[in-house]
């Protein structure tokens, strides 16, 4: 019975661990909805009052509206490039691929303050420093790599002789890429814009290095209040980076299906 | 990594296609990019820590935070001789190998279940796995402190039901650090270990158990030692995501339990010492480096008797 006895604990491990991974999340949005002028739980009704607070202070709209354009730049920046080296490593050769890979995922190895750092030193020199390109630039180091994997995995999947069928027809490789490669992985392609933008909108640390008053993410203008005045509008705009991920989410996995999703994923 | 494609279906994916765009060219624009704003900020952060700190200086006023065109290793001399910064290097590595220990550990058991899991408990299984992870870090430690705080949720229950008489510390401290250090590294780690798992041919678990093996048996002698491979990248991983470890020792610690990272941070932003945050950068570099190194290793020599 020892067996049985094993897997009992098991259960009660991985039990823990899945409560330690959603409970801060589901906390964090409950008392967004406090009524109460300090943080706590809603325990006596529901109130909007610190999502009310969030939409009438400029500096927090500012920065919601600063991640979106920083997130949406990011996916714009990162997804060419790597679909185009993921088109560069998915085909014929394997010679010399799986140092190519490595090199291209180099950038989720090196701590976010280290780039931060490099990033700020390059970005002043060269002028694009307090721009929104300058953050989407440094959050594309992480996206790149990202949808390099996720469009790799997929263009193996697809079935060369169907390029191939393209080819002889007569069609160039940018037809042939936007008429027949690109629809056939149209899942993973959502799949990896979505990572580029959710890397992208979460992004923290690299952020506070870069950003300038005008170019302000959420996440950088959450760190000071919830290092020295704990609100609740704190959890309000929490919540709302929640909520636009779930949607994000929610479309990209309406299109794609979930499935595709996990897939791509592991 | 596919390396073993059928020959034919490779030369398909080709076609006529590839042999008009070469290789180099669809490589073009991320080494063009990795380059610039990759490799670009690493090497200048490699030389403004070899430059020399004019000291006080701010925002605005056009004076750069080092002296441009001095060479000196004198950042590196006060990094290696400050008891300081040796001790924070010293809590630095602790702290990750902390992580990568309770990590990879927890990781495998909830990698294990996800594996021997029905499909859809499988699939909401790794969608709460993932979840954290497409979540803001700071909404993630804003969560802790209201769970774990001295008038957080536990400390509430158990003072209700009269568990313990007063709150426990359980913030600010280097258990919260590890907790919130795990939330943030263990998806990775997860992953890697289910997809290690699911590599296992099935097959060999099943001969054992026909020649009698119990089911302890067959998971100490067969599916460990299989799995060994994704343990050792899930260990590598979290390790190093532990040491560069920023936000959870910055808001759910206390100074004495300060990283690397957070001095890049105060040096940087605080004190405005660019020259000494680049040098601790780089030292944060240099533990990476020297770790993947000692990983590299131990695959050759792991792969060697075989």
């Amino acid at each position: 019975m020892i067996g049985r006895l094993a897997r009992v604990g098991l259960y009660a491990i991985n039990a823990l661990t899945v409560g330690l991974l959603l409970i801060p999340l589901v906390t964090s949005l409950a008392v967004s909805f406090t009524p109460s002028e300090s943080v706590a739980l809603p325990t006596s009704g529901l109130s909007l009052r610190w999502y009310r607070e969030f939409f009438g202070d400029a500096r927090w709209t500012l920065a919601l509206a600063n991640s979106l354009g920083v997130a949406l730049l990011t996916m714009a920046i990162s997804f060419p490039i790597g679909l185009l080296a993921a088109l560069a490593i998915a085909r014929r050769r394997p010679g010399g691929e799986g140092l190519v890979s490595a090199l291209i995922l180099l950038p989720l190895f090196v701590p976010a303050v280290v780039l931060g750092i490099g990033s700020l030193a390059v970005h002043r020199a060269v002028g694009l420093w307090g721009t929104p390109m300058s953050l989407a630039i440094a959050h594309a180091l992480w996206a790149v790599p990202l949808v390099f994997v996720v469009m790799r995995a997929a263009l193996l999947g697809v079935d060369p002789s169907l390029l191939e069928a393209a080819a002889t027809q007569g069609a160039g490789p940018a037809r042939i890429l936007w008429h027949v490669t690109l629809p056939l992985v149209a899942p993973s392609v959502l799949v990896a814009l979505l990572f580029a933008f959710i890397i992208s909108a979460n992004e923290f640390v690299m952020a506070l290095f870069l950003a300038t008053p005008s170019t302000r993410t959420l996440p950088v203008v959450i760190w000071p209040q919830i290092r020295y005045l704990l609100t609740p509008v704190v959890a309000a705009a929490s919540s709302v980076i929640i909520v636009v991920t779930v949607m994000v989410l929610a479309a990209a996995s309406r299109l794609s299906g979930i499935r595709g999703l996990l897939e791509a994923r592991s | 990594m596919t390396p073993s494609r059928p020959r034919g279906a490779g030369a398909g994916t080709a076609g006529a296609w590839v042999r008009q765009n070469p290789r180099a060219l669809l490589l073009a624009p991320v080494a063009l990019f990795l380059g610039a704003f990759f490799i670009g900020p690493l090497l200048a952060v490699l030389r403004v820590s070899l430059a020399w700190n004019p000291g006080g200086t701010g925002y605005g006023d056009g004076v750069p935070f080092y002296v441009p065109g001095t060479w000196t290793l004198a950042n590196y001399a006060r990094f290696f001789g400050d008891p300081y910064f040796l001790g924070l290097t010293a809590l630095t590595v602790k702290l990750g190998l902390i992580t990568a220990v309770v990590t990879t550990l927890i990781s495998y058991c909830l990698a294990w279940q996800i594996h021997r899991a029905r499909p859809a408990v499988k699939v909401a299984l790794l969608l709460v796995v993932v979840l954290p992870k497409f979540t803001n870090v700071l909404v993630l430690m804003y969560g802790f402190l209201l769970v774990f705080g001295a008038s957080g949720l536990v400390n509430r229950a158990l003072l209700a039901i009269g568990a313990i008489a007063a709150p426990l510390p359980m913030v600010y401290n280097l258990f919260a650090v590890v907790l919130a250090e795990v939330v943030l590294v263990l998806p990775y780690c997860v992953l890697v270990l289910v997809a290690a798992l699911h590599a296992i041919d099935r097959d060999l678990e099943e001969a054992a158990r026909s020649m009698g093996a119990s089911d302890g048996q067959v998971f100490w002698h067969v599916t460990l030692p299989l799995s060994m491979p994704g343990v050792g990248v899930s260990a590598l991983l979290s390790f190093i995501w532990g040491l560069g470890a920023f936000v959870a020792p910055y808001l759910l610690g206390t100074p004495e339990l300060y990283t690397l990272a957070v001095e890049v941070d105060r040096q940087t932003n605080w004190r405005l010492n660019w020259a000494m945050g680049a040098a601790v950068a780089m030292v944060m570099v240099g533990v990476i480096t020297a770790l993947v190194a000692v990983y590299l290793r131990t695959q050759r020599w792991a792969e060697a008797p075989a």
